[in-house]
């Protein structure tokens, strides 16, 4: 009976002090291997925005198309593992938190294997206590600044430029102090050196 | 937003910040002064575009 109520007891405590979790199943599953093995470090161990997940799309060099991802709905779990195989366990606690343990085999294949699971966001705030972003801040790769006395210019103005003539009849009008910046816009709409013009104004 | 900016004044300071949102938006925040300056003040960022979508709920032109 003693050990009974033992029993009892640390199964109340336990329930009280752990969070009470559920099981996550996948919405999506992707899998594939890369035979670069320095590539693995660029793997984050989580994806939160189109913009990241077209980044480690580039960086893991993937030639498939980038599937559809509604990331205000969804977010992507990667893992990583040197073995053949993997298999990985995601739950959400009752917190917000959600945990992900990795299992793979103990075997070692040429570069390492992905595997990322695209999984609903709802009522997750953190991943393995890890802030999970609705926005994240960028810095442009650029800045001009500057005043132009005359206000009728700013009827010509456009918010976004993304051809170098344009940029230029710009310079020329605005009479921009600045040297005229080296951008490669012939690669404007090249997934790998994207750049843009974007101007405000008051 | 882009809008608001441009009729809110020409105030002497301008301050501006670039965030992705989830969705691949970039979405482009502007603050400045209440003064009036002569002229406008102008910012000109590079920003690159990999992934991004749209900018302020509008398509990336073409």
């Amino acid at each position: 009976m003693k050990n009974f109520l033992l029993l009892m007891l640390i199964f109340v405590i336990s329930t009280l002090s752990w969070p009470a979790s559920i099981d996550v199943k996948p919405v999506k599953e992707i899998k594939g291997s890369v035979s670069d093995a320095s590539l693995q470090k660029n793997c984050p161990e989580f994806v939160a925005d189109a913009v990241d997940m077209n980044a480690l799309w580039q960086s893991l060099k993937i030639k498939e198309k980038i599937p559809e991802i509604d990331f205000s709905k969804q977010i992507v779990l990667v893992s990583t593992t040197v073995g053949s195989v993997m298999n990985l366990t995601v739950t959400l606690d009752e917190k917000g938190d959600m945990k992900t343990i990795g299992m793979s085999s103990m075997d070692f294949g040429e570069g390492f294997r992905y595997l990322m699971q695209v999984v609903s966001r709802e009522g997750v705030k953190t991943i393995n206590g890890k802030v999970v972003p609705t926005t994240r801040k960028i810095l442009p790769v650029a800045i001009f600044k500057g005043t132009i006395m005359d206000y009728k210019l700013l009827k010509n103005s456009q918010e976004v430029i993304t051809k170098l003539q344009q940029l230029k009849d710009l310079w020329t009008l605005w009479k921009v102090a600045d040297k005229f910046p080296d951008i490669d816009f012939t690669n404007c709409y090249n997934r790998y050196g994207q750049h843009i013009i974007f101007f405000i104004f008051n | 937003m882009i809008s608001q900016i441009v009729t809110t004044g020409m105030g002497s300071i301008l301050y501006s910040s670039y965030s992705i949102e989830m969705n691949g938006n970039l979405k482009v925040d502007a603050i400045q002064t209440k003064d009036i300056a002569e002229g406008f003040r102008y910012q000109i960022a590079i920003i690159n575009l990999d992934g991004i979508k749209t900018i302020n709920g509008k398509e990336v032109p073409k």
